[in-house]
């Protein structure tokens, strides 16, 4: 055994033990994204350097031994300013997308590709889940939003862009006219209570997140039937009431309660609500002044806290998507609120973009889609059948990293981003010339090189899997990339191990397909 | 390609082996006969050996000898070393360019007769700017002779089967010595011994020609000396022409009229009549000058021996060395090292005496040494010469060390730009072996395939176990696991040059040369804008000013000294008023430069000190293995900053931003080339601040930067038409006896003007003006 001090903290190790396995004992978490158990010590990414008394450079914990009387420090300026420096020195050598164009356009964030992913598979249930992640009202939506994803759509400087807004209202239309509508998971009960003044479309999406996050929630509306302007002042052939109703259906359905023919100010003051429930949403729309008042009240003690979203805080939406969005961050703030967190940060999702195609990109953008263009009827807004859906799907170029994530809270697959993102990385720190994007694919995997940082852990793999041709280092220095050799295919040099190959690639350079 | 196209492959295969061991020596095969590596022949070579497809692209593509295209008929090498940059290489390189009609990516002219590569450095510094066509080396070229040498060079004779005279009596009084280093054979030495082959079969008379090692007058080249009995005469810069007037004036007496003339011509340097190397009193002051500081260890009667005469070698002490090791055995011989205190030459003198006990004591019965001579800094030779020289001494200096740490098996690791250096070796350990000296210790020579980072003596063994030069971090060291992970000793060239003559002469000896810190000499390739460029060896604690201005004679009276570059690429710059520190690992390290291997590239005015750390930067970032974030990003990062700099599109922000990342690349780096690759930036920002500022500021204070300058022609222009006549862009027309105008936007900067210009009317402005 040996002993070593990390931070203060002593710990004894066996001896051979590196300084990332001891800090891993004492609970202390050292980034990595080269390394892997059970594969040897890379010492490429260099993002799990920390300092050892007497060493005048910072040493990698992932191959430095400990011994015995070693005082290593893993948190200081210094580590943490070389830790960041690294990870922004591998994004300015980054070449792709953690989010599709389309996806950021989206105001709410849907992952748009997976869901095109999905649906070219032709699993509905499966896409009607990645739309529900983000989107409580699709089907209403589908009819009604101007799609600013499609406008942002890399492919429409190509042919035209995806039918994203048509597929997944299609999706969303298969969903609610089944027997059994997707209702999304909920929390068990906190035993909060929420109150959310107005069934708008930020009224009812704050509802379905709170209600997801497992809180008892409550929408007061003045009116007779939920769903606010939309259904007052869009024509019902764009919009027909029993769409709006099957989707308020599945919100009920998850359990929130409405109140209707009730008007806040008139059958209950703000005071009552305050002390009634621990938190209030004001999303009345632009039709009622209070919240905007409201808002410049600073909670008494002992009552609860109000919010505010949408048109209530004087955020005229001219996309009901956006009110959609403003009632996700508002439940955000008050889960947080709720669970005493700090609220106020909605924390910005970490993204890498690679920006503008460079000449020829497009072509291997296009490796993995299906060339035919859009078919008549999508332009034509007529009904798709499931296999037209799917060829329409299928265009889809897949700008996005398949191990970006979903989960606004969860670590991503990709471990460069979520080290990014909790270093606060910069993609704009050093400015350079970027390399050309490419995209190769294998039946299980896809190779896009642009994201690899070179560590070498799918080598080691082909080799422990004595892959007849196997992947190589192609080059050296600046220009080092990954490949296959002597201009093999993939799929002749991952034969058995693509999956394994994937699973350990630390970004999205290697994905399952 | 047919079957039997590929049939050499399989001879390779027979001849050096299936395994993934023999593959760089495979691949250097099979492109060395089909001059480059087709691809049928790498598909061949993977069917018949255990060698895969990965192996054969991780490798080939790591090592830049490797071709994958098919090549011209003739290969012209650029050579990129740092006396070549400061004397103009990008010029002459742009100049074949032009001359070959390449356009873009092209390497190779529309007949596929020539094929342009930059190299880097060829070790011969002190002919800067040099160019390699094949095997002939053209030294001290202008841009404008390019399209010259070219046709001279396909006109050239074949060579003729070399003259030797019949039946001539090996005379022991009389004899031509003739220096035959890598710097005189490209200043045409064989020639001259051919020539005077000839000359003296011609006038009868009864003298040796022998060829001998490096003088280190590498400014003087070719040199000969004519030894008559105890007379010695030198002389510099010989042609073949002057073979016979030489050979009639010293041997014979007709023809002294032609002498004359030649004498006037060339340096002759009458020695005395002294009767060993040490004692001659050169009547000529530059050769005192240049002499007279130096001590010879590692390069003992230099210029005096044949290289690959192993019975002189041992008449002048060779090989007592290693019998006195084997009388002393292991531990005694571990003892003399240590208390001599000899250190690394390589560049991180550590202390080799502690190396060797820790390999002797290492537990194992099958134990490597390795002498490393991938010598890769830019402008630093003195490895090449030394194996050159003095092979049998780096043999016997190896053969110490093997004996000392238990080696059965010896390696020399030499870069493949050296064929000299490894013909020598191999012929030498083969005479060794006939003369039965190595008493079982087996020794083998591989060659490098280009890869500077395997200077790195991790990577020096994943080469030599036939892998991608990658360095590994280190705990463990290579004595304790190296090579195929046995306790393995890697030693310099220069450190196993020193290690008989301490064995010879004892630790004390060797002592008392140096500074308390610093023991024994160094070697170092003295080169750049300095009067006597060449190949010294002087005592620890020498100033460098008494090595810049007593042996090398300080830079041309009309130019101006500015720095001293030394430690090559993970060096730094010494500025001129620096110059008094005395060389020795600790003070060169407080000035932000390191001792490095030996390179000293003397700087003037002219030279941009940015530009010149750029270059370097460009050269390790070139050679980055690409392992580390910090070596492989970094570096280019910085490397982009600069790049601004030098193009006048930096931003605020970027020196601050330049030094910070240079910090961090520097403690963040797996390897030493990592962790040395900031030191050129950081010792120009501390010493030239004020030229960094000035290129943010879009001026380059030596008008040095392509983008931040202009040319113009002032009215001392006698109208010679001379700069209109060679200029390659016609940005000149021409105006007989009248003033000239350049026009600045097809103006390509390339000096050409300047330096054809007889009356000194073209000036270089900056760029705004």
């Amino acid at each position: 055994m040996v002993r070593i001090i990390i931070d203060n903290q002593t710990i004894d190790v066996p001896e051979g033990s590196t300084i990332l396995q001891a800090a891993e004992k004492l609970g202390i978490r050292i980034p990595t994204l080269c390394h892997l158990d059970g594969c040897s010590a890379m010492t490429s990414c260099y993002v799990c350097v920390v300092q050892v008394e007497g060493h005048e450079s910072m040493v990698p914990s992932c191959a430095t031994l400990a011994r015995d009387g070693m005082k290593v420090r893993s948190e200081t300026d210094d580590v943490r300013l070389a830790r960041k420096t690294a990870i922004e020195l591998l994004l300015s050598d980054h070449v792709g997308d953690c989010m599709g164009p389309c996806q950021i356009a989206c105001p709410g964030g849907m992952n748009i590709p997976l869901m095109l992913r999905q649906t070219a598979a032709g699993d509905i249930d499966a896409a009607i889940r990645t739309i529900k992640y983000d989107i409580p009202l699709p089907a209403t939506l589908g009819r009604i939003c101007p799609a600013p994803c499609e406008k942002a759509c890399r492919r429409r400087g190509h042919d035209s862009a995806i039918a994203i807004c048509l597929l997944h209202k299609l999706a969303a239309d298969a969903d609610i006219a089944g027997s059994q509508p997707f209702i999304p998971e909920c929390k068990a009960g906190t035993g909060k209570r929420v109150v959310i003044a107005g069934g708008g479309p930020a009224g009812l999406s704050a509802a379905y997140f709170l209600r997801q996050a497992g809180h008892e929630v409550t929408v007061i509306d003045d009116n007779s039937q939920a769903g606010g302007m939309i259904r007052r002042s869009i024509p019902s052939d764009r919009l027909p009431g029993k769409v709006l109703d099957a989707e308020i259906a599945v919100i009920q359905g998850m359990g929130v309660q409405f109140e209707l023919n009730k008007k806040v100010g008139r059958d209950i003051s703000v005071d009552q609500l305050r002390r009634q429930y621990e938190a209030v949403l004001m999303a009345t729309g632009a039709v009622n002044p209070v919240g905007a008042e409201l808002l410049a009240d600073e909670p008494a003690a002992g009552v609860a806290r109000i919010f505010a979203a949408g048109a209530a805080i004087g955020r005229a939406r001219r996309l009901s998507v956006q009110a959609v969005a403003d009632g996700r961050a508002a439940a955000g703030k008050i889960d947080r609120y709720l669970s005493g967190q700090p609220i106020e940060k909605n924390a910005r999702r970490f993204n890498s973009t690679m920006g503008r195609l460079l000449d020829g990109e497009i072509d291997a953008m296009l490796a993995e889609s299906c060339l035919a263009t859009m078919p008549q009827s999508a332009e034509g807004q007529q009904p798709l059948t499931p296999s037209q859906a799917a060829k329409e799907a299928a265009r889809c170029l897949h700008c996005d990293c398949r191990k970006g994530g979903t989960a606004e809270d969860g670590e991503p697959a990709c471990k460069l981003k979520y080290w990014a993102q909790t270093y606060g990385a910069s993609t704009k720190t050093y400015k350079a010339q970027r390399k050309q994007f490419e995209h190769a694919v294998h039946p299980q995997v896809i190779f896009e090189s642009g994201k690899c940082i070179r560590c070498g852990l799918c080598i080691e793999i082909t080799q422990k899997n004595d892959e007849p041709v196997g992947l190589c280092f192609i080059g050296r220095g600046y220009d080092l990339r990954v490949g296959a050799p002597l201009g093999r295919s993939l799929a002749e040099a991952l034969t058995t191990c693509a999956v394994q190959c994937a699973d350990a690639c630390p970004t999205g350079a290697i994905s399952i397909r | 390609m047919t079957i039997e196209d590929l049939a050499f492959v399989h001879e390779a295969l027979n001849r050096l082996g299936r395994s993934r061991q023999s593959l760089i020596p495979l691949l250097q095969a099979v492109q060395e006969h089909y001059g480059y590596l087709p691809a049928e022949a790498m598909e061949s070579l993977c069917r018949d050996s255990e060698i895969i497809p990965a192996d054969v692209t991780g490798v080939s593509t790591f090592y830049s000898q490797f071709r994958h295209v098919p090549v011209g008929r003739h290969m012209i090498s650029v050579c990129q070393g740092t006396a070549c940059h400061v004397k103009g290489a990008e010029a002459i390189y742009e100049a074949f360019r032009r001359e070959l009609g390449l356009h873009d990516a092209e390497d190779t002219d529309s007949n596929r007769l020539f094929t342009l590569q930059k190299v880097a450095c060829l070790g011969c510094c002190t002919l800067a700017p040099a160019v390699q066509i094949d095997d002939v080396t053209y030294g001290h070229l202008v841009p404008q002779e390019v399209p010259s040498l070219l046709r001279e060079f396909l006109l050239r004779r074949p060579p003729s089967s070399f003259f030797r005279r019949e039946n001539a009596q090996v005379s022991q009084s009389n004899f031509v010595y003739i220096g035959m280093g890598s710097c005189c054979v490209a200043k045409g030495s064989a020639q001259v011994q051919e020539a005077f082959e000839k000359a003296l079969w011609r006038a009868g008379v009864d003298a040796t020609v022998k060829s001998v090692g490096c003088v280190g007058m590498c400014h003087q080249t070719p040199l000969v000396e004519i030894h008559q009995g105890d007379r010695r005469t030198m002389y510099a810069r010989v042609e073949a022409d002057d073979a016979l007037a030489i050979v009639r004036q010293h041997f014979g007496s007709r023809g002294l009229g032609r002498v004359r003339s030649f004498m006037d011509r060339v340096h002759a340097v009458l020695a005395s009549q002294a009767s060993t190397a040490n004692e001659i009193l050169p009547e000529d002051s530059e050769v005192r000058a240049f002499l007279a500081p130096q001590v010879h260890i590692a390069t003992e009667q230099s210029g005096r021996l044949n290289p690959l005469d192993i019975e002189e070698y041992m008449r002048h002490g060779g090989f007592t060395g290693l019998k006195k090791a084997r009388e002393f055995g292991a531990h005694r011989v571990v003892e003399v090292i240590s208390a001599s205190g000899l250190a690394g030459r390589g560049g991180a003198g550590y202390p080799t005496g502690q190396k060797w006990q820790a390999v002797r004591t290492a537990e194992g019965e099958c134990k490597y040494a390795i002498c490393n001579g991938d010598e890769g800094d830019p402008g630093a030779f003195m490895d090449r010469m030394l194996l050159e020289s003095y092979p049998y001494r780096v043999i016997e200096g190896l053969a110490i060390g093997a004996l000392a740490v238990g080696a059965a098996n010896g390696i020399f690791y030499i870069r493949s730009e050296y064929p000299l250096a490894v013909h020598q070796i191999t012929e030498a350990i083969t005479n060794c072996q006939r003369k039965g000296l190595l008493d079982g210790l087996s020794l083998s020579v591989m060659q490098g395939a280009g890869a500077f980072v395997c200077g790195e003596e991790t990577a020096l063994i994943a080469s030599i176990e036939g892998r991608r030069g990658t360095p590994r971090l280190r705990p463990p060291y290579p004595a304790q696991s190296g090579l195929f992970g046995k306790p393995t000793l890697v030693n310099n060239v220069e450190t196993l040059a020193m290690v008989p003559w301490i064995i010879r002469n004892g630790a004390e000896q060797f002592k008392a040369f140096g500074t308390k810190a610093c023991k024994g000499t160094k070697v170092f390739a003295l080169a750049g804008k300095v009067r006597r460029g060449g190949l010294i060896e002087v005592p620890m604690g020498t100033s460098i000013r008494k090595v810049v201005e007593e042996i090398g004679g300080g830079v041309d009276a009309s130019r101006t000294f500015k720095a001293v570059q030394i430690g090559g690429p993970s060096g730094g710059c010494i500025p001129a008023g620096g110059v008094d520190v005395p060389i020795d690992y600790q003070a060169l390290h407080e000035h932000g430069a390191i001792m490095g291997s030996g390179g000293l590239v003397v700087l003037d005015h002219a030279d941009c000190m940015v530009d010149i750390a750029r270059y370097f930067l460009r050269f390790t970032q070139s050679q980055s293995c690409g392992r580390c974030t910090f070596c492989r990003v970094g570096t280019r990062r910085m490397l982009d900053i600069l790049d601004r700099l030098c193009n006048g599109t930096a931003i605020e922000g970027d020196l601050e931003s330049l030094e910070q990342l240079a910090v961090l690349v520097k403690k963040s780096s797996l390897c030493g080339l990592g962790r040395t690759a900031s030191n050129p930036v950081l010792s120009t920002l501390r010493h030239f601040g004020s030229e960094y500022q000035a290129h943010l500021e879009g001026r380059c204070p030596a008008k040095k930067c392509k983008a931040l300058i202009s040319y113009n022609i002032t009215d001392k222009c006698i109208g010679c038409t001379l700069c209109a006549q060679n200029c390659p862009t016609e940005a000149i027309s021409m105006q007989p006896y009248q003033m000239h105008e350049i026009d600045s936007s097809k103006c390509t900067r390339c000096d050409t003007c300047r330096l054809v210009c007889p009356s000194g009317a073209v000036e270089v402005l900056d760029a705004k003006e």
